[in-house]
């Protein structure tokens, strides 16, 4: 069952939007299922996508901006009202079901688009984004976010092709899943508190999560899984090595009396099957159950057994042990039962033949249920493997982020520089589209964007108006996209309300937004037919687009990972501070508290002068970098810097502008090496100057002692008199 | 203890100053207060080094590694029960608080993320325990160095400081004479009480002309200021001017002051009604602020006895998130701890005092042992009105437990409970007890003393880099390196890439060290293999400085290169006993309680 919304670029005026709301509700009333209903909610309408959309940028800082533009902004969207989608909702019970619904839309997809809640973005507030990292610093802390957070929510949507049910051609048929994960996996995951508080504000079911959410393993776990012993743990008892208790006869006498009892209680039960095969009444000594002592006979494997119940793990090797010795037609089966405990049996079996093929038909059993226990652990993976096995074209908005997760969480650590993780996920998803590079980059779609905000909601607002407020329209425009959303015929409840958030609505957001691309970029998806024989992926108008990801807002540089290259985006991007020259920068760490910008600025002219420092960036209360405008005075900087240390009490030192920032003897300082060596250090510290602290001691033992006095040990000399002469410029003054 | 009893269940909609205060009656009334909590992690045998204790671990280490546990994970729920025994009734008054860190104040504060422990959370959403709940109506907090830092970066409108009034130079007059004047016409069109139409228009024109504003109903001007001595300049010349006026500063985010605003009152009850309710609001806005803590000075103020399992654990997270940034050694967190709280009593090491309890794993075991074996006529009174929500979801039953073991165990000693058992967080203390039997046939004990035998630090010797599964393997390995591994010596695997040994006789791995420290050449053979060993002040040390990341033997190889190789001897002299147990593996309910 459809029900098709048509999107239109141009907003309709205001009582063309009353006809078609009432045009809407008619055809409603008419009969049709109302799978899309209308919701008067303005405050979600016009609230701004900030939550994976802004990778790296506190969700504290955008959600401010979501203010500012609710109230400058008010007037477009706060009014309209809003059409909610229905997204089906994955968790452990009905996702079997759901997998084999999805493999055929999969294949058959255009594209698929894919979005992903995370616990979090930043696991401390230095890893955030800065305008002063490189592109090695931009990567560490990407690959930290991904390893660190998990996944609570993935929503996957295909977009499939299909006739119109309103006029000629064919449409676009959206199928969003929200699927719930759970990392039962990962020993532990990190939480920022924010993402929790903002995912809590909107309705977000955490019970849901921990307790039915899906669980996922990545293929390296699952290889290292296939290798470690313990995979093998399972077997049946008959399998291991039998010589082993052959040995083993009972010592004392209670041991002896059990076993006794346990061999003429077995001895009677078998005689007593006997009896029963040959009076070809078997089947009803099956229903009637034959007591003898403890045993009651049930049906095993289509044999007569029993299951050996209450006796002690000791008791139960007495057991095997007269079964293999007494009993040539009885075979002992410890198999795995619930909870991780074991049940055993003995079993009959009619003939050495037919003990041999039981044995045969419990391996293989075993062999199945190992297996099957494996692939519910990778679980949710099935999905992204589904993904990548039909090379599809999947679809991301600001999608770097949600990559870098798919990567650690489903396929393995993310490998330790940003060309080589290209290269890696390049050849596991060779086809990604950032929805959000195309609007930054793409001319015609700048133009009718109006330089509006190019968040997640914001944008499907913007470009598909119709869709996102659920009005149709009849006009036969070549800009529009005509997108129906599918719903099941079962009525099931797993359908909720798409709300905003929530993984699955906005990848059928993302979809829309890509699909209302292509028709901007020329691509007709009214003319193509069900039968997809030329990808949209090897649409040369989609070329250009195609593995560009937009790494984050502040970088002014887009990702190709296609050729693992990083270059300059098109658009010009406005920059907070001058230009960063990395060589130029002094990170500095640890000095007194309270020491401000001012202070820095003040203390550092009076030695170098009053130009010669470009800027500061407090990277967080307890250290800064500083960027001098040459080279060398970051040389001069630090030598300046061992030299004053090393002459502690000497008065000159004392009296020195720098010691301002050296007092107290904690202060450090490196270069930008050294800024990239902390945050690639894996401690976790809230202050900046704690992790350098940390990393400084793993540092020492990759570069060894030498990095230590590098700058006094090049030349002594040099900095002897680079230290007279600001001594003397000092007393010039 | 009927499974019926009602626990308050205390979220952010009803934590209010009267909860506090029916608390704070509930405490003076009683005798102890029992407390648990549940936390995002719970250590198990599986945990990694770093988050379990290991039997070689001194007091020391073990408080380093709850300090760092209290750091990384997240209180989710607390819960308090004030009590008194009388007789062999228990009256008890049992809260569970739902905890959740909110940003109420910007800064990051109190907290900036938190960890999961993955297995944990979902056996606690097996048992129902309600995140949601949590997450959405959980209180939340600032310690108590954390709230004063709020409030030094966040001054309240009636605070100022007075400067020496000699700084004044002539721009200061100005800026004075300025404001004076403006104050003063503005304060005499508000008085001007021109009750004709016409004179009402004229005067509500001037006024706006003026740019008054209101506050609440009383009529205010707005001044701008660009420094904190500017702001001071402008309460000294209001004081100058008239009593009816009071200056109330007004700040963006920082700490700067953006402007004073000037009230106008109508009269000195006027004045004090609107001090008061200022007062009234910043009363308001503080107790939002301190959240839960509010719940953690009350107990604090009280000086009653507190009565917990496993306190080490539970005492470094209220430190932690309640108090300040946890000291980094065990003696300063004492002492510190002391200071809010005067007695704190372990229920485990009270457990030791009774013979059938001291294998007892945990409170649940100890407490159901209790009523089967033993009838004790101890009933519990839980005076609250039982709710319907509470029935529902009754969390912190825990707590009750406690509660209901303490009364029993000390009506069994029948002595002061609080003598001579207070105040110990040393958690391996409890490794005094009897070895339990054991099938550990990786090692052959002579008898069981010697397992438990206390054991110098010194005595300790970290072996990594083998690739031996076993130790009896790798106790075979170790003999054809050095002749010193003949002697007898007890040896444990860690994890997968490092072990232990413990020497019988003093003196043997300062020795052994020493040799591999002079490069001798009776350990070629050991080090060309890529087996490498360190004394007990490795270990510390990895532990002093926080090089948590990683395995253990990763950690340890990291320590030994920075210190340059001087950390195979260990160096201090004031070396710990620790109680070596070879059998012992940490329970999940011993470490972090549930």
């Amino acid at each position: 069952m459809y029900f098709s919304i048509f999107a239109c670029v141009s907003p309709a005026t205001a009582p063309e939007k009353e006809r078609v709301k009432s045009w809407c509700v008619g055809q409603a009333m008419a009969g049709r299922r109302l799978l899309l209903r209308q919701r008067g909610s303005g405050a979600v309408s016009s609230a701004k996508y900030s939550f994976s959309s802004s990778c790296f940028s506190s969700l504290l800082s955008n959600k401010t901006t979501d203010k500012r533009t609710k109230g400058g902004g008010g007037g477009e969207g706060g009014e309209v009202k809003k059409k909610v989608y229905q997204v089906k909702q994955v968790r452990v019970d009905n996702f079997a079901a759901c997998l084999e619904a999805l493999r055929p839309l999969i294949s058959q997809a255009v594209f698929v688009a894919v979005d992903a809640e995370m616990t979090g973005i930043s696991s401390t507030p230095w890893r955030n984004s800065f305008e002063w990292d490189s592109s090695a610093v931009r990567f560490l802390k990407l690959r930290d976010s991904a390893s660190r957070f998990a996944i609570l929510q993935f929503g996957v949507c295909p977009f499939t092709i299909h006739p119109s049910a309103s006029h000629s051609g064919f449409s676009l048929l959206a199928h969003p899943h929200n699927f719930y994960l759970f990392p039962k996996n990962h020993p532990e995951f990190l939480c920022q508190i924010s993402s929790l508080n903002f995912l809590a504000t909107h309705h977000f079911d955490f019970n849901t999560c921990f307790s039915q959410g899906l669980s996922y393993l990545s293929r390296a776990q699952e290889e290292a899984q296939h290798l470690s012993p313990s995979a093998n743990a399972p077997s049946p008892e008959h399998e291991q090595d039998i010589n082993a208790h052959v040995d083993f006869t009972a010592q004392n006498t209670a041991d002896l009396l059990f076993t006794q009892r346990i061999q003429i209680w077995l001895h009677e039960w078998r005689e007593q099957l006997i009896i029963m095969t040959r009076r070809d009444d078997f089947i009803q000594s099956e229903k009637m159950s034959c007591k003898f002592g403890n045993f009651e006979t049930t049906s095993y494997k289509m044999r007569p057994a029993v299951l050996l119940q209450g006796y002690t793990s000791h008791q139960l090797k007495l057991i095997r042990l007269v079964v293999r010795k007494h009993f040539s037609g009885l075979v002992f089966v410890r198999t795995p039962a619930d909870n991780n405990t074991w049940e055993s049996r003995v079993v009959y079996t009619h003939s050495e033949k037919d003990g041999a093929s039981f044995l045969k038909e419990l391996q293989m059993d075993l062999r199945s249920s190992r297996e099957s226990s494996v692939t519910s652990a990778v679980g949710f993976r099935h999905v992204i493997d589904l993904l990548s096995s039909q090379n599809k074209l999947i679809v991301g908005h600001n999608c770097i982020l949600d990559v870098a997760h798919m990567y650690d969480k489903f396929i393995g650590p993310i490998p330790s520089s940003m060309e080589e993780f290209m290269r890696e996920v390049h050849k596991i998803f060779p086809n990604i589209i950032d929805t959000k590079h195309i609007m930054n980059a793409n001319g015609t779609v700048q133009h009718l964007m109006k330089s509006k905000s190019t968040a997640l909601s914001s944008s499907f607002s913007t470009l598909c108006p119709t869709i996102s407020s659920g009005w149709s329209h009849r006009s036969t425009s070549d800009q529009h996209v005509n997108v129906q959303v599918h719903a099941d015929d079962d009525g099931s409840s797993r359908f909720n309300s798409g709300a905003k958030h929530e993984a699955g609505y906005d990848a059928f957001m993302t979809g829309c937004v890509f699909a209302q691309l292509c028709v901007h970029l020329g691509i007709k998806f009214d003319q193509m037919g069900p039968s997809i024989s030329d990808p949209l992926q090897s649409n040369e108008k989609l070329k250009p687009y195609l593995n560009h990801l937009y790494p984050t807002w502040n970088s002014g540089t887009v990702v190709d990972f296609a050729t693992g290259t990083e270059k300059p985006e098109n658009v010009v991007y406005k920059r907070k501070y001058p230009k960063v020259v990395l060589e130029n920068i002094v990170l500095l760490w640890g000095f007194p508290s309270g020491l401000n910008y001012k202070n820095l600025k003040g203390c550092i002219g009076k030695v170098f002068g009053p130009d010669k420092m470009v800027s500061i960036f407090f990277i967080d209360s307890s250290a800064v970098l500083l960027q001098f405008k040459k080279e060398e005075f970051v040389k001069d900087f630090l030598i300046l810097k061992e030299t004053l240390e090393r002459r502690k009490d000497d008065p000159i030192s004392i009296l020195h502008p720098l010691s301002v920032i050296f007092e107290g003897g904690n202060t450090k300082a490196g270069d930008y090496n050294t800024y990239k060596d902390v945050i690639a250090c894996n401690s976790c510290k809230v202050l900046f100057k704690d992790q350098a602290d940390v990393s400084r001691v793993a540092c020492k033992v990759d570069l060894g002692e030498k990095e230590e006095r590098l700058f006094l040990d090049d030349d002594e000399n040099i900095s002897d008199s680079f230290y007279k002469n600001t001594i003397a410029s000092l007393r010039g003054r | 203890m009927s499974s019926h009893t009602a626990i308050k269940q205390v979220t952010k909609s009803n934590f209010t100053p009267s909860l506090i205060r029916e608390l704070k009656s509930h405490i003076d009334c009683c005798d102890f207060i029992s407390l648990s909590s549940i936390k995002t992690a719970s250590a198990t045998s599986a945990s990694p080094w770093q988050r379990r204790l290991l039997p070689f671990d001194t007091a020391e280490t073990a408080y380093l590694k709850a300090k760092l546990t209290a750091e990384s994970f997240q209180l989710l729920n607390v819960s308090i029960c004030p009590f008194r025994v009388e007789g062999s009734k228990v009256v008890a008054f049992p809260y569970n608080f739902h905890i959740f860190p909110r940003e109420e104040v910007k800064m990051g504060l109190p907290s900036h993320s938190f960890s999961c422990q993955a297995s944990y959370l979902e056996s606690l959403a097996r048992e129902g325990f309600d995140f949601n709940l949590c997450i959405y109506k959980g209180i939340s907090y600032l310690s108590r160095v954390q709230e004063s830092l709020a409030r030094q970066t966040n001054p309240t409108p009636l605070d100022f400081r007075i400067y020496s009034k000699s700084s004044k130079s002539f721009a200061d007059s100005l800026f004075i004479e300025g404001i004076k004047s403006r104050i003063q016409y503005w304060r005499k069109t508000c008085l001007a009480s021109d009750e004709s139409p016409h004179g009402k228009t004229s005067n509500s024109l001037k006024m706006l002309i003026l740019g008054t504003q209101t506050y609440g109903k009383r009529p205010c001007m707005t001044i701008d200021v660009c420094s904190e001595h500017q702001v001071n300049l402008v309460f000294q010349t209001i004081h100058g001017i008239s009593d009816s006026l009071v200056p109330l500063r007004v700040h963006d985010k920082g700490v700067i002051a953006r402007s004073v605003q000037v009230v106008l009152t109508s009269s000195e009850e006027d004045k004090s009604a609107l001090l008061s309710d200022i007062q009234r609001a910043e009363e308001e806005q503080n107790f939002k602020l301190r959240g839960f803590r509010e719940v953690i000075d009350l107990i604090s103020s009280s000086q009653k006895p507190i009565v917990s399992y496993n306190c080490l654990n539970d005492f470094t997270f209220i430190h932690e998130k309640f108090i300040a940034p946890l000291p980094p050694s065990m003696h300063e967190f004492a002492c510190s701890l002391k200071m809010v709280f005067p007695e704190i009593l372990d229920l485990g090491h009270l457990m030791k005092e009774i013979g059938p309890l001291k294998n007892a794993k945990n409170v649940s075991s100890a407490f159901s042992y209790l009523n089967r074996q033993l009838f004790l006529p101890i009933k519990l009174e839980v005076p609250f009105q039982g709710d319907k929500d509470a029935e529902k979801k009754n969390q912190g039953r825990n707590v009750l437990k406690i509660t209901s073991l303490f009364a029993q165990i000390s009506q069994l000693l029948k002595f002061n409970p609080i003598e001579g058992h207070t105040n110990i967080f040393h958690p391996i203390s409890r490794m005094e007890l009897d070895a339990v039997s054991h099938q550990d046939d990786t090692i052959n004990h002579a008898t069981k003393q010697e397992e438990i035998a206390k054991w110098s630090t010194h005595n300790l010797v970290f072996i990594w880099g083998f690739n031996s599964t076993s130790s009896s393997n790798l106790k075979n390995q170790l003999k054809s390196y050095h002749p010193k591994f003949n002697e007898d010596f007890n040896l444990k695997i860690v994890d997968r890439n490092c072990a232990v040994a413990a020497f019988k006789r003093q003196g043997a791995v300062v020795e052994l060290l020493k040799e591999v420290e002079a490069g001798s050449s009776s350990i070629e053979n050991m080090l060309s293999d890529g087996v490498r060993i360190a004394g007990f002040g490795a270990y510390k040390k990895i532990c002093e400085i926080g090089l948590w990341d990683g395995e253990l033997a990763d950690s340890l190889q990291t320590v030994m290169l920075s210190e340059h190789n001087k950390m195979h001897v260990s160096v201090e002299n004031n070396t710990s006993e620790i109680y070596w147990d070879s059998k012992f593996m940490l329970d999940p309910n011993e470490y972090l309680e549930i």
